[in-house]
């Protein structure tokens, strides 16, 4: 069956997958990214064709289609980049005085978890409000390149955030939990 | 030969359903702790009204219509998860939002070391021998493939590659974790903050594969 499907997809425009994926496409725009920060590019030249490669000017692609046109150049942030060189996710175990220990784990794996001291000075004001034992953050170090070409190494930590529990959804809890106390056979 | 190297790289997510964009305003995030006070304050609010909504946060870029939700990454993201965290805690805060499709996409500017490489990634994928006598010259601008998801969910996997524009020699490649939150007749449809919750980290680490995998075969 995947394998009819893949055969019948020629191109981006004819995403025909399965009856519920046309009913989708029909009802609203299909969900690919429409162009705000790291866009689809537009083509400056194709590939496997050494002649426009070599001779980018003989193109008109671009020209014949203005749909690939939408990137926003106004987004002077997606201008700057960010290259990790490693990214952690972090636990707090404890804190004491200027700092705090923590627990990482690789986020590509490829390195065993390990438990770090970290400065609190390290974290914007806004992080240290959530700074307590069990708080998630992410770390990622990595260079920052600027648009005209410099480079910066950056560590950057940012902690988790996620809304407080809902009266009802605390109601929910309470009630699956006395649901399961009562369905337990000891 | 040189792996072809990251130059810029970025996570979306798409929704479609039903919003309604003036919700989105900085303030509102802030008042449920989803972003620091500071944060909403110095948000750049490019439009807020009935049917369009774009507020950039410094870390994600967030742009909302009557029919379409989109939140992307930019330079100033630490991790792609907070681009979960977000939209987790909006669809927890919200349940009732009607969403009936979502895609996760990774998408990555690739600088390959030498146009001899750059043109074989093209004629790896789009073979011109069907095109002699068609077209002068042709060449690859964009492809893309479908594949059948991995898990239970209603949806596919789409990979797309383009030549790039942001670097020469370059392709552009977009991985779409692409799922239906539909709910059959008389069944519940799926919650898509449960969804996007389970689903991030495999669909991260299934971006991944693919393009190192694809890479290895295009570039060996």
């Amino acid at each position: 069956m995947a394998t009819a499907i893949a055969r019948l997809t020629p191109s981006s425009g004819q995403d025909v997958a399965t009856p519920r994926l046309t009913r989708w496409h029909r009802k609203a725009d299909s969900p690919e990214v429409a162009e705000i920060g790291l866009s689809d590019s537009s083509v400056a030249s194709p590939l496997g064709s050494h002649a426009y490669a070599l001779a980018p000017d003989r193109y008109v692609g671009p020209k014949l289609l203005p749909e690939e046109e939408k990137v926003d150049e106004s987004n002077q942030r997606s201008r700057e980049k960010l290259i990790a060189l490693q990214s952690w996710e972090g636990t707090v175990l404890d804190v004491e005085g200027d700092s705090f220990v923590a627990r990482l784990i690789d986020v590509n794996g490829d390195h065993l978890d390990e438990e770090v001291s970290l400065a609190k000075e390290e974290l914007c004001d806004f992080d240290l409000e959530l700074l307590e034992s069990g708080a998630i953050f992410y770390w990622t170090i990595g260079y920052r390149y600027q648009p005209g070409g410099a480079r910066e190494r950056v560590s950057r930590i940012r902690f988790r955030r996620l809304p407080a529990w809902t009266k009802r959804q605390l109601d929910e809890a309470r009630e699956r939990a006395v649901a399961l106390e009562r369905d337990l056979a000891w | 030969m040189a792996a072809p190297r990251i130059h810029t790289e970025a996570t979306a997510v798409v929704l479609l359903g039903s919003f309604n964009p003036r919700i989105f305003e900085p303030l509102w995030f802030s008042r449920h702790d989803l972003v620091p006070e500071q944060e909403a304050e110095a948000a750049e609010v490019q439009m807020i009204d009935r049917e369009f909504c774009r507020v950039n946060f410094g870390w994600v870029d967030l742009v909302v219509t009557e029919e379409r939700l989109q939140a992307e990454s930019t330079s100033e993201t630490v991790n792609d998860s907070q681009i979960r965290d977000l939209l987790v805690s909006i669809f927890r805060l919200l349940p009732h939002i009607p969403v009936n499709v979502g895609s996760i996409h990774h998408r990555w500017h690739l600088a390959i070391d030498t146009e001899a490489e750059w043109h074989g990634v093209g004629h790896a994928l789009a073979p011109k021998e069907i095109w002699d006598g068609v077209l002068e010259e042709p060449g690859m601008f964009d492809f893309a493939m479908l594949g059948r998801r991995p898990d239970d969910l209603e949806g596919a996997i789409k990979v797309r590659i383009q030549p790039s524009r942001a670097v020469s020699p370059g392709i552009f490649m977009n991985v779409n974790d692409e799922f239906s939150l539909a709910a059959a007749d008389g069944e519940v449809p799926l919650a898509v903050a449960d969804v996007l919750d389970k689903l991030w980290l495999e669909a991260g680490s299934r971006a991944v594969g693919i393009r190192k995998e694809l890479l290895a075969r295009l570039i060996p």
